[in-house]
C-alpha cells in the first residue's frame, strides 16, 4: 500500500530538481505575456498615430454660385488736367501728390519777371509779324497787276488771230465755191464732137482747180484752228501764272496763333502768374518735369481727379472669371477697413489692353462714399446660383497624374483589427464649380456616400484612414 | 569509442531536428534584401534551384521584431486570439475532463467500457475524418465563423480524458476506500485524493493540450472566415518578398510561449506521453 502511494507520488520525485526551471519558465510565461499585452497597446498607438485622420462629407443638394472676388483700387471716376502755356519758367510748386485741394487753391507759381520778358518778347515778334505781312501782301497786288496786263494782252492776241483766220478761211472758202461753179457750168454746157478732146482736157483742169482751192481751203480752217488754240493755251497760262505766295496768309496764322499765347501770357499776368485749382478734388499726378525752376511743358502740369465726380472700383478679372460677372451684376465692395458697401453694380466689363486673357471690371461709387482715392478694396459678384444634386466640397475633389478628377470613398473594410475604414479612388466628372462646391454628374456617387474631404496626412486610395470626428 | 559514435550520431541527429529552429532565427535576423536572395526559388513565378539558408546573418537586424512587435497590430490580435482559444479549451477540459476521466477510472457505470472504447475510437480519429460532421453541427448550432466552432469540439476532446484516465486508474482503490472510511463524500474524494493523486496527468494533458492548440491550423482555417478571429497559427499564410522577414520573426514569437509552456510541464509531458502510449 505505502508503496503504491509512493510510486503515485514518485512522479513528482524531480519536482525539487527542477522546480527552479519550472518556476523560471512560468515567471517567464508571465512576463512574456506581459510583455505582449504592452506591444499590444503600443503598436495599437503606433497604428492610431501613422492612420491618417481624416474627415468625410457625404454629396448633397446645393445650389452652385459664383462669387468672383477680387482685388482692386478706387480710382476717379473723372480727372483733369491742369495746363498752361508752355516754355514758361516755374517759380515755386505748391502742388503734392495726393493732396486735397479746394476750387482756386494756389497749385503753381509762374516766374513773373519771365512772363513780362516774355509777353515783351511775343509783342514785338506780332510787331514783326505785321510788317511781314504788309509786304507780302504789297507784292501780292503787284504780282496780280502784272498777271491780269497778261491775261489781257493773250486775250487782244486770240481775238485778232480770230479775225486774221477768219479772214483767210473766207477767202479761200470763196476760191473754192468759185472753182466748184466753173466745174458745175462746164458740166451743164453741152458739147460737140469736135470739141471732144479739148473739153476732156478742160474738165481735167476745172477739176484739179477745184480740188486745189478745196485743199486750200481746208488748209485756212486748220491753220485757223491751230492758230486760236495756241493762243488760247497763251491766256490760260496767263490765267495760271498767279504765284502762290502763302507768306501773308501762313504770317497771319503765326500772328493768330502768337495771338492767342500772348491773350493767355496776358491772362495770366492779371492773374499774377498763379496757376489755381479748377476744381475741388486731389492732385493725382504731377508731370515731371513741374519743378521749381523749370519749365512748364507742353501736355499737363498735373492732373486732377474732381471730388464732386465721384470714384470708381476698378478690378482685372481672369477670362474664366470674366464669365460669371455681366454689366450690372449687384456687387458688395470691402474696404480696407473691413467696411462693405453695398448697393452696387458694375458699370463696365471690358478687355484689358494691358494683359491677354484679363478683364477690366469697374464699379461706379458716388463722391460721398466713404473711401479715399487710391486705397485698395474687394469687390464680390455674386451671379446667378444653379441647383445641383450631387455637390461636393472642392477641397474633396483631387486631380490625378492625368488631369482626371476623382474623389476618395470611405468604404468600411473587415481587416484583422476589425472594421476599418479605408480610401477608395473614384473617377468623376465635374458639371459646374465654384471657389466652395462642384457639382458632379448625377449617378456618380449615392446620397449617403461618404468621401474623404481633408487630412491630417496624405491620402492615397487603398490607405487605412480614421475619421477624426470618431475621436471627438 | 562505440559510445562516441552514437553521440556523434545522435548529435547529428539532434542538429538536423534543431535546424528549422536555427533556419527560423536566422531567418528573422536577416534584412530585406538578404532574405529575399535567400528565398529567390519561392519568390518567383518561375523558381529556379532551391532556396538556400545561411547560419548567420550577413548583416544581423531587430527591423523584423520591431516591424513585428511595434507596427503589426494584427499580429497581437492573432496572438490574443490564440490565448484565448488555447486556455479556453483547456478551462473546458479542466472543468468537463478531469471529472470525466475520474469517472472513467474509478466509477462502475453501465455502458463504461462501451463509452470509453468510443473515446478511445473518436481520439483515433484525425481531424479531417470528423471535419465534415463537425461543420454540419456546428453549422446547425450557428457556431460556423466563431471562435467556439474552434473551442468547444476541442474543448470536449477525448484524448486529455484518455490521458488522465491512466493517470486517475493509478490511485489506489484503498486510498479512496480509507477516506470514505473517514467519512469524506465523492466531492471531498475528487478534491482531496483524486486530484492530487492525478495533477500529474493533468499538468501532462495540459501541457500537451497547450501544445495542440497553440499550433491549430486546420480547424481555424475550415471554421473561421474572418481573419479577425484567426488564431497565431495563421498569421502571414502567405509569404511575400515584403511579408518574409515578419513572417520569420512572428514565427520566433509564436514560439516563445509554446517553449516556455514545455519547459514548465517538460516533466509531466514526459509522463504523459508515456500514459498514452500504454495500451488500455
Amino acid at each position: 500500500m505505502t508503496d503504491i502511494i509512493k510510486k503515485v507520488w514518485s512522479m513528482e520525485i524531480k519536482k525539487k530538481d527542477h522546480r527552479s526551471m519550472r518556476e523560471k519558465a512560468v515567471t517567464g510565461l508571465a512576463v512574456f505575456l506581459v510583455l505582449m499585452f504592452l506591444f499590444t497597446m503600443l503598436s495599437r498607438a503606433a497604428n492610431a498615430i501613422t492612420i491618417p485622420r481624416v474627415t468625410s462629407e457625404s454629396p448633397q443638394k446645393r445650389s452652385i454660385n459664383h462669387t468672383v472676388s477680387v482685388e482692386g483700387t478706387i480710382e476717379s471716376q473723372d480727372e483733369q488736367p491742369v495746363v498752361t502755356v508752355e516754355g514758361l519758367k516755374i517759380g515755386a510748386v505748391m502742388a503734392e501728390k495726393g493732396k486735397k485741394v479746394k476750387a482756386g487753391e494756389l497749385l503753381l507759381q509762374i516766374d513773373m519777371e519771365y512772363l513780362k520778358e516774355k509777353i515783351k518778347e511775343l509783342e514785338l515778334e506780332a510787331e514783326t509779324i505785321d510788317l511781314e505781312i504788309s509786304d507780302a501782301r504789297y507784292n501780292q497786288s503787284v504780282q496780280d497787276n502784272n498777271r491780269q496786263k497778261n491775261i489781257n494782252r493773250a486775250v487782244e492776241n486770240y481775238n485778232a488771230a480770230v479775225d486774221s483766220g477768219n479772214r483767210s478761211v473766207d477767202r479761200a472758202y470763196q476760191e473754192m465755191i468759185n472753182a466748184q461753179k466753173s466745174l458745175e457750168d462746164f458740166y451743164n454746157t453741152p458739147q460737140t464732137d469736135e470739141e471732144g478732146s479739148d473739153s476732156a482736157v478742160q474738165e481735167e483742169q476745172l477739176r484739179a482747180d477745184y480740188e486745189t482751192k478745196k485743199s486750200a481751203y481746208e488748209d485756212a480752217v486748220a491753220a485757223r484752228d491751230e492758230s486760236l488754240r495756241e493762243k488760247n493755251n497763251t491766256i490760260e497760262e496767263a490765267q495760271n501764272e498767279t504765284e502762290k505766295t502763302s507768306t501773308a496768309e501762313s504770317a497771319a496764322i503765326k500772328k493768330e496763333t502768337l495771338e492767342i499765347n500772348l491773350e493767355k501770357y496776358n491772362e495770366l499776368l492779371k492773374q499774377e502768374g498763379k496757376i489755381t485749382a479748377p476744381a475741388d478734388g486731389v492732385i493725382t499726378e504731377i508731370d515731371e518735369t513741374v519743378v521749381t525752376g523749370g519749365v512748364t511743358p507742353a501736355t499737363k502740369l498735373m492732373l486732377l481727379s474732381k471730388e464732386e465726380a465721384g470714384f470708381r472700383f476698378v478690378a482685372n478679372i481672369t477670362k474664366d472669371e470674366q464669365k460669371y460677372v455681366s454689366l450690372g451684376d449687384e456687387v458688395i465692395l470691402e474696404t480696407k477697413d473691413k467696411e462693405e458697401i453695398k448697393g452696387l453694380t458694375v458699370t463696365s466689363v471690358t478687355k484689358s489692353e494691358k494683359e491677354a486673357d484679363t478683364y477690366e471690371v469697374t464699379v461706379s461709387l458716388n463722391a460721398d462714399a466713404r473711401i479715399n482715392l487710391y486705397d485698395s478694396a474687394a469687390m464680390k459678384v455674386s451671379g446667378t446660383a444653379k441647383t445641383y444634386s450631387t455637390c461636393i466640397s472642392k477641397n474633396a475633389l483631387r486631380k490625378d497624374s492625368n488631369d482626371q478628377d476623382y474623389v476618395l470613398l470611405l468604404v468600411e473594410k473587415d481587416t484583422v483589427l476589425g472594421k476599418q475604414l479605408e480610401a477608395e479612388a473614384l473617377n468623376v466628372n465635374v458639371q459646374d464649380s465654384n471657389d466652395t462646391y462642384a457639382a458632379l454628374t448625377n449617378g456618380e456617387l449615392a446620397a449617403g456616400q461618404k468621401i474623404i474631404l481633408n487630412s491630417d496626412k496624405e491620402v492615397q486610395s487603398g490607405d487605412k484612414v480614421r475619421l477624426a470626428e470618431d475621436e471627438e | 569509442m562505440k559510445k562516441k559514435i552514437v553521440l556523434i550520431i545522435l548529435a547529428l541527429m539532434a542538429f538536423v531536428m534543431c535546424y528549422p529552429i536555427l533556419f527560423l532565427m536566422t531567418g528573422s535576423l536577416m534584412g530585406k534584401q538578404e532574405l529575399i536572395e535567400h528565398l529567390k526559388p519561392m519568390l518567383v513565378e518561375k523558381p529556379e534551384g532551391f532556396i538556400t539558408m545561411g547560419l548567420l546573418p550577413v548583416f544581423p537586424t531587430l527591423k523584423n521584431y520591431v516591424q513585428i512587435l511595434m507596427d503589426s497590430p494584427e499580429f497581437f490580435v492573432m496572438f490574443w486570439n490564440s490565448v484565448k482559444i488555447t486556455v479556453s479549451i483547456l478551462l473546458i477540459q479542466l472543468f468537463v475532463g478531469v471529472p470525466a476521466a475520474w469517472a472513467f477510472a474509478k466509477y462502475d457505470f453501465p455502458c463504461r467500457k462501451l463509452l470509453f472504447t468510443l473515446y478511445i475510437i473518436l481520439m483515433m480519429m484525425p481531424f479531417q475524418v470528423t471535419m465534415l460532421s463537425n461543420y454540419l453541427v456546428l453549422d446547425h448550432l450557428k457556431l460556423v465563423n466563431t471562435q467556439l466552432a474552434v473551442i468547444l469540439p476541442a474543448g470536449f476532446s477525448t484524448f486529455p480524458v484518455f490521458i488522465m484516465y491512466r493517470f486517475f486508474s493509478d490511485i489506489p482503490k484503498e486510498i479512496i476506500e480509507a477516506a470514505q472510511i473517514d467519512g469524506a463524500n465523492a466531492l471531498q474524494v475528487f478534491r482531496y485524493i483524486a486530484l492530487p493523486g492525478g495533477s500529474g496527468g493533468i499538468i501532462s494533458a495540459m501541457v500537451l493540450g497547450f501544445l495542440e492548440y497553440w499550433n491549430l491550423i486546420e480547424q481555424p482555417m475550415t471554421f473561421l472566415t474572418d481573419p479577425k478571429l484567426w488564431p497565431l497559427s495563421l498569421y502571414l499564410p502567405e509569404i511575400s518578398a515584403k511579408t518574409a522577414g515578419s513572417a520569420f520573426a512572428s514565427a520566433i514569437i509564436g514560439l516563445i510561449p509554446a517553449l516556455l509552456v514545455f519547459l514548465a510541464g517538460e516533466d509531466y509531458l514526459e509522463k504523459g506521453i508515456m500514459a498514452s502510449a500504454v495500451k488500455e
